[in-house]
């Protein structure tokens, strides 16, 4: 399986890049588009429909093009993958775990061993639906995957496919791992700090009050460093969303809970994911500038179970962005030259994956990694 | 930045070299923003820092202070657990003084119950002396008058017929000897009953001991009530053996059971019912590994209603005065003492049976 990357600003780019990619006979049957909200993604999937190009499409908050960070692009990864070792997945609706029930069983009805690599739209949909609708039905398959982001403007984020487009919605790639072994890990870096506190009032993924305080007087008491709190989405970009919750799991799991929305009339705050009533957490800050080489030697675990690669797709959360500033295209860089092959990527609003010691999760503030590599006629 | 690129340009070296310089220029940029977004980044990162750890140490001085004031409210507390546990300890005392106290008077209630049954067996008692006194008083005066009837032989020389009158009254004597050694063995009796219990077993003829507690019983009641006419039987078993029981004990037992058969037959009685005879029943038997006495009279029966109470302490169905309500109670815990066991059967308008079971090897 090859795998190439182009990026375009515009439609006409786009097509330039992409008969430039096929000229060598080079001939895909999958394009993964990672775009801006503001990039037409009508003409993009309309001519992938033209060239009987399968779309796997999602918006972003910053596209991953190799070792490029871009803004206000659209990335692609053209796949040359055999028909018959993928299927591609949509179901629009705002009841997260029952379509995420719906691709598990998809999945299983698809492949013997499958493995899946899923996005949803939504901003204040609790994406830990997707993890409990999914394991509802089945535990064992491998699930990666991110949230749709928007460009930090909380209007609508969108996940997409050749005639499908949703705000609220998945679409999932899921991959026969008898014919293409995939492989994944979301790695974190973010240390918690100070007491641990209670969740005292939250429904879902919406928290009203941390130790009977509201949840967004505590985050500005120690977090607001810009002086306005009328542009909530501002102050959550600028300033909440690098101050994850860490939050112990009933499981065992540790995970972490940025805040995505305020909601000023009722001083709640929006969580990406799930944080039950009564539950303890603790504030986490940004780790060290040596955040990169650490996510990069975690990373490279992974090459013990899949030494070469055809393709590497990045998952990287937002905050990171944030909290990396212009180094973050190093972090890219180095996880690109791990396998030495093509990558994609965009910044997420919450990112799926196995972190370390821990079963599949939903989380915050990770770099969750996807590996592809197509297995030889005889076995990988 | 701009401006050293624009001096750059303008520079009259080769364009590689304006490559070069250029192309180093702009990792020096990023150099420059790297460490300027590093710098911003670290304020505000020690601003946060700073923040969430002085919310921390506030909230743990907060919860070091709550703690201190739990710990004094546990220390009022425990000085107040101590003041209630000084004043229990002080009923406690007052508890223990009361339970010796009634102690005491169960000790004293139980002497009272035994001297009242000494009281009903006084009469008996007086009874079977009078007989052998009776005895005593006539052959001793009839002797005075023989041994002056043997004198006037003796003067008339007729020596014969004197030792004739010596034999007869040799046989008096005889007489009043074994008349007063009865009324010893009935003041032995009676002195053994009213004696503080030995607590020592003996070897005891069971029938015996239940004929002789009849007759005391019969006519101690004789002689207080002239009126008192009733009918005893006695059936005992002769192959029984001997047992060790506390004699003293088991007499109280014995006496108490009588003594409520003939109240019931007497009580009966008194109706005036025709053709009713009281008839009080005594009876030994083997059952089993068991000696049984059964006392038995045809009163009007125990009701229903009170046959569970009878054994509780201080129940009597007596006018007052005439019992304390212990008799039953103390004869159960006696028998009960013994290993056996005391219980009873009734029918109502035809009578009661008490059964003592004790163990008989």
């Amino acid at each position: 399986m090859k795998a190439k990357n182009i990026f375009g600003e515009n439609i006409d780019e786009i097509k330039s890049k992409f008969s430039q990619a096929t000229s060598d006979g080079f001939s895909p049957t999958l394009a993964i588009v990672f775009c801006s909200i503001n990039q037409n993604r009508k003409e993009v999937t309309d001519f992938f429909n033209e060239k009987k190009v399968d779309v796997f499409g999602s918006t972003t908050a910053g596209e991953i093009i190799d070792s490029e960070v871009m803004e206000q692009s659209s990335v692609i990864m053209l796949l040359d993958i055999k028909k018959e070792h993928y299927k591609v997945f949509h179901e629009a609706s705002e009841d997260t775990f029952k379509i995420s029930n719906n691709l598990a069983l998809f999945a299983q009805s698809s492949f013997v061993n499958p493995s899946v690599v899923v996005v949803s739209s939504g901003l204040t949909i609790d994406a830990e639906q997707i993890i409990k609708g999914f394991h509802a039905v089945d535990k064992d398959t491998p699930l990666y995957g991110g949230l749709a982001a928007d460009d930090l403007t909380m209007k609508g984020s969108f996940v997409f496919s050749n005639d499908y487009e949703s705000s609220t919605g998945l679409i999932a790639l899921v991959f026969d791992s008898d014919k293409i072994n995939v492989q994944g890990i979301a790695t974190s870096g973010w240390d918690n700090i100070g007491i641990e506190k209670t969740i005292t009032r939250s429904v879902g993924n919406v928290v009203y009050t941390i130790d009977d305080e509201p949840a967004v007087d505590v985050f500005v008491k120690y977090f607001q460093f810009t002086e306005s709190v009328d542009n909530t989405a501002e102050i959550i970009a600028q300033n909440f969303a690098q101050y994850p919750l860490q939050l112990t799991k009933e499981n065992g799991n540790t995970v972490l809970r940025a805040p995505l929305m305020v909601n000023i009339e009722s001083r709640a705050l929006i969580f990406a994911g799930g944080i039950p009533e009564g539950s303890k957490v603790k504030f986490s800050v940004q780790p060290g500038f040596d955040l990169i080489e650490k996510t990069t030697e975690r990373v490279s675990v992974l090459k013990t179970s899949i030494p070469e690669a055809d393709a590497l797709i990045m998952f990287s959360c937002k905050a990171r962005h944030m909290a990396l500033g212009p180094m973050t295209s190093d972090e890219a860089g180095m996880i690109r030259s791990l396998w030495d092959k093509p990558l994609i990527g965009f910044f997420t609003y919450g990112e799926i994956g196995t972190a370390k010691d821990s079963t599949c999760d939903f989380h915050n503030e990770t770099c969750s990694m996807v590996i592809l590599k197509e297995k030889s006629e005889g076995g990988n | 930045m701009e401006q050293l690129k624009k001096i750059i340009q303008e520079l009259t070296i080769s364009e590689s070299d304006k490559a070069l310089i250029l192309q180093q220029l702009k990792g020096i940029e990023k150099t420059i923003a790297i460490a300027e977004f590093k710098y911003n980044r670290t304020v505000l990162d020690k601003a946060a820092i700073k923040n969430v750890l002085n919310a921390s140490i506030q909230e743990i001085e907060k919860q070091k202070k709550d703690i201190e004031a739990a710990s004094n409210e546990i220390s009022q507390n425990l000085i107040e657990l101590d003041a209630q546990k000084k004043i229990i300890e002080g009923k406690n005392i007052e508890l223990n003084k009361a339970i010796n106290k009634l102690k005491s008077t169960q000790a004293q209630l139980i002497h009272a119950e035994k001297m009242a049954s000494l009281g009903e067996l006084t009469a008996g008692i007086a009874h079977e002396i009078q007989n052998p006194l009776n005895f005593v008083n006539n052959f001793s005066e009839l002797s005075n008058e023989l041994i002056d009837e043997m004198n006037e032989e003796f003067d008339k020389g007729d020596i014969e017929e004197a030792k004739a009158i010596a034999s007869d009254i040799k046989q008096n004597l005889e007489k009043i000897n074994h008349h007063g050694k009865r009324a010893a063995d009935i003041v032995k009796g009676m002195l053994q009953h009213s004696r503080a219990s030995s607590g020592q077993k003996e070897p005891t003829d069971i029938n015996a001991l239940a004929d002789e507690y009849l007759r005391l019983a019969y006519h101690g009641l004789r002689a207080k009530d002239k009126s008192f006419n009733a009918g005893f039987k006695t059936e005992f078993d002769e192959s029984l053996p001997k047992i060790n029981i506390i004699l003293q004990d088991i007499g109280r037992v014995l006496l108490n059971l009588i003594n409520n058969a003939f109240y019931a037959v007497n009580e009966r009685s008194k109706k005036g019912e025709e053709g009713y005879k009281p008839t009080v029943s005594v009876s030994t038997a083997k059952v089993g590994d068991k000696l049984e006495i059964k006392v038995a009279d045809n009163g009007h029966g125990v009701p229903k209603n009170i046959k569970e109470k009878i054994f509780q302490p201080f129940f009597t169905t007596k006018p007052t005065g005439q019992g304390t309500g212990l008799g039953l109670s103390l004869s159960y815990d006696i028998v009960k003492a013994h290993g056996g066991e005391l219980n009873v059967e009734s029918k109502e308008g035809e009578g009661t049976a008490f059964f003592i079971q004790l163990p008989c090897p």
